[in-house]
């Protein structure tokens, strides 16, 4: 795999690129084959055997397309790797697990990870716009493979997974989404009481450990013991809510305090043109006012694909990979990011 | 320490209750802890310890103590021996332990499909009259996509 153009690859996944506030979700199907114990008590034999059980079958898909990557964890690169965990194609638990495989195509919208926690683990990524078409197509896919290997599943239990957090239709929903006026309003004791209701929790993002970049959050809900619909509903009311929430508070920012919200808007688009070292949160943390910026118009010379394509390739891996900086020489990876941001801006600059 | 009510034996448990409304704490030996609350038995821990080891998978030997100490199941049949210790908990936190969905079955999605297929269609149909090629493509593409699916359901 040729991991240059992996790094400059943007995903398919922000298909949306203006005013979004939800940015995309995540669809996740837990699942482990009947007769099988679970991958911690699978010697290496059976593990292997389960991988190839799932890649032969899985690699008829027809989500596929006929394009999808197949890589096998421990034989990859340690930049692969990272590569792939800064891209949420690979999880922070499959870092230590043994005898895992991955599939992926190259709009990174499906994934299968192979031998993590469960024997399967398929991931549905898209915009927010097609939550319904990606929920409805992902449930078909699954549905597939159950018949084909035959799934756990225990009626008035559901489909049986090494954590029971995910009884019931095995299932999480997370979504990406990008919350500025919140925060800047501390409205945080809102937007908390609004998950909480749900169940709904805070979760890393791009299965990583960290939890929000700048004002961005990734929220996570598991099915535990509810149906699809059940799970869905929770999730997609749980969003208007809080782009309800978003919009309300932009709109009074807008009215209310219009002068430092373009102060710090105009503030941070200098930092990301002239600064000569940017660490990743600051950057995040500019990048985030610098899109509320390009979403309330202020700044309208900034195509918004700008912060898709900006998205993964200022994660540190992205940067030490492409730009050759040795593994603890944090300073030359600030000043690559600094020149990677204004290489970007320059791309992205258009007449309005 | 020695009990502070017979002073005969060592103080084990910490007692703690209210009288005429204030917070009073005795340090009691194991007698009279029991005596106090009522006659209940406490349970040593070296009796608790391989009650929860003893109770394990005869499919993948977990036992109990496993899973409570990381939440985690050995195999699919672990769930007949340790889902009953937390179904109260579950109908606490969650309120309920129980799951009334049913097993994704491909061919139950058939009518979906085709109903989508169908809009797509005329959708498509629409985009061409209006000259708007660039979401045509997408259209045209989706439907490929749907006819595979069909395809691969039947």
């Amino acid at each position: 795999m040729d991991i240059l153009k992996l790094i400059e690859r943007v995903p398919d996944l922000f298909s949306e690129t203006n005013g979004n506030i939800v940015q995309f979700v995540i669809y996740k199907y837990y699942r482990d084959l009947d007769g099988y114990k679970f991958p911690s008590k699978l010697s290496d034999e059976e593990l292997k055997e389960i991988q190839r059980k799932v890649i032969e079958v899985a690699k008829e898909l027809p989500m596929w397309e006929n394009n999808f990557n197949i890589v096998e964890t421990q034989q990859a690169t340690t930049e692969l790797t990272m590569i792939l965990y800064e891209r949420g194609i690979l999880g922070s638990e499959s870092l230590q697990r043994r005898n895992m495989a991955l599939m992926f195509d190259e709009s990174e919208r499906h994934i299968i990870r192979v031998n993590e926690r469960d024997h399967i683990k398929l991931i549905f990524r898209g915009a927010y716009s097609e939550m319904d078409e990606i929920g409805e197509e992902s449930q078909i896919y699954v549905a597939l493979l159950d018949r084909a290997l035959n799934f756990a599943f225990k009626e008035g239990i559901g489909y049986l997974t090494s954590s029971p957090r995910y009884l019931g239709h095995a299932l999480s929903i997370s979504a990406m989404i990008h919350i500025p006026a919140i925060f800047l309003l501390g409205q945080i004791q809102n937007f908390s009481q609004i998950l909480q209701r749900n169940l709904i929790v805070l979760s890393g993002l791009m299965d990583t450990t960290i939890q929000t970049y700048g004002a961005f959050v990734q929220i996570k809900i598991t099915s535990f013991f509810d149906s699809f619909t059940e799970t869905k509903t929770k999730m997609a009311s749980t969003l208007e809510e809080i782009v309800e929430l978003e919009n309300q508070l932009r709109n009074l920012i807008y009215a209310d305090r219009p002068v430092e919200v373009e102060d710090r808007i105009y503030k941070s688009l200098a930092i990301l043109q002239s600064a000569k070292l940017l660490s990743l949160m600051e950057t995040y943390e500019h990048l985030s006012n610098l899109r509320i910026g390009v979403d309330l118009g202020y700044i309208k010379d900034i195509h918004p694909g700008f912060f898709n394509e900006v998205f993964f390739r200022i994660l540190p891996y992205h940067i030490k990979i492409y730009y050759g900086v040795p593994e603890d020489d944090l300073i030359k990876e600030a000043e690559m990011r600094a020149l990677l941001i204004q290489e970007l801006l320059d791309k992205y600059h258009y007449e309005g | 320490m020695l009990c502070s009510r017979c002073n005969k034996k060592e103080a084990e448990i910490t007692y703690k209750e209210y009288v005429e409304g204030k917070k009073v704490t005795l340090f009691l030996c194991r007698e009279c802890a029991e005596e106090l609350a009522s006659g209940i038995r406490i349970i040593p821990e070296e009796e608790m310890i391989p009650h929860e080891t003893l109770i394990k998978c005869n499919v993948c030997g977990t036992s109990l103590r496993d899973f409570r100490n990381n939440f985690l199941m050995g195999c699919p049949t672990c769930y007949d021996y340790f889902l009953p210790y937390f179904k109260e908990v579950f109908d606490r936190i969650i309120h309920r332990s129980y799951f009334n969905g049913e097993r994704l079955k491909a061919e139950n999605f058939t009518q979906f499909v085709e109903s989508e297929l169908q809009k797509l269609k005329q959708t498509l149909e629409e985009l061409k009259e209006r000259e708007e090629f660039k979401e045509a493509i997408k259209v045209r593409d989706r439907i490929r996509k749907l006819e595979n699916i069909l395809k691969w359901i039947s």
